[in-house]
């Protein structure tokens, strides 16, 4: 009974985590032959974001195995980190498979953009600023600067 | 507690590409990990390896974040 529960189990996770993965390559597979030097910009620029996301992670395990921030606090900047990796996740994945920006579907990737750039927001605003210990919230905070670089390249480029 | 009736309602929100659903998805898995793990004893890497799932490395790092509150 037990050994069958512990497999219905893993037979969810295997659903649950099907739509999930997630892998930022160099493109070399599965996109178009030819993109656009914009293309490959904005590509470089979700890639960019998803690399500063790794490294905030990271950098939030060790504010919490210094104490510099709360369980409580760490946890809720994993769920909003989770949330602004699965919307680049998507940009991401939308834009390789992607030729060239052009005036039809510029909207669109612009509109798909929002929910990365609304998550980044709901991390510094729901996550980052509300650390109580100064100098994790100055850490922190450095990696939203960083990853704000990209969010001005890739609004450049949808405009 | 009837795995049937948790896949049941878990599966519509499977195929669902949203952002928000994405959220809901990994808060389930996390649960799930520490499900599996507080009955089987094995780690979350191991439980990964052994249902076929490959995740990037930021998924499962978050993924064994929050399967431990934090």
């Amino acid at each position: 009974m037990k050994r069958r529960r512990i497999t219905a189990a893993s037979l969810i996770l295997v659903l649950a985590l099907l739509s999930l993965s997630f892998k930022c390559g160099d493109g070399s597979n599965g996109g178009p032959a030819q993109q656009t030097d914009q293309v490959k910009q904005a590509a470089k620029a979700a890639d960019d974001i998803a690399t500063t996301v790794n490294a905030m992670i990271k950098a939030k395990r060790d504010l919490l195995s210094s104490n510099l921030i709360t369980k409580d606090e760490s946890n809720q900047l994993s769920k909003l980190l989770k949330k602004v990796n699965d919307a680049d996740r998507m940009f991401y994945n939308r834009v390789k498979q992607l030729a060239q920006f052009d005036a039809t579907n510029k909207p669109n990737f612009a509109t798909l953009f929002t929910s990365v750039t609304s998550a980044i927001d709901e991390l510094n605003t729901s996550g980052v600023l509300g650390i109580r210990n100064a100098d994790a919230k100055s850490k922190l905070s450095a990696f939203i600067a960083t990853i704000n670089i990209a969010v001005v390249t890739i609004k450049a480029l949808l405009q | 507690m009837d795995w049937l009736s948790i896949i049941k309602a878990l599966l519509p929100l499977v195929p669902v590409p949203g952002v928000a659903e994405a959220g809901v998805l990994a808060d389930i898995a996390a649960q799930l990990i520490k499900h599996i793990k507080a009955q089987s004893g094995k780690t979350t890497a191991q439980i990964l390896e052994e249902a076929g799932i490959t995740l990037d490395e930021n998924d499962q790092m978050l993924l064994e974040d929050l399967a431990k509150g934090e």
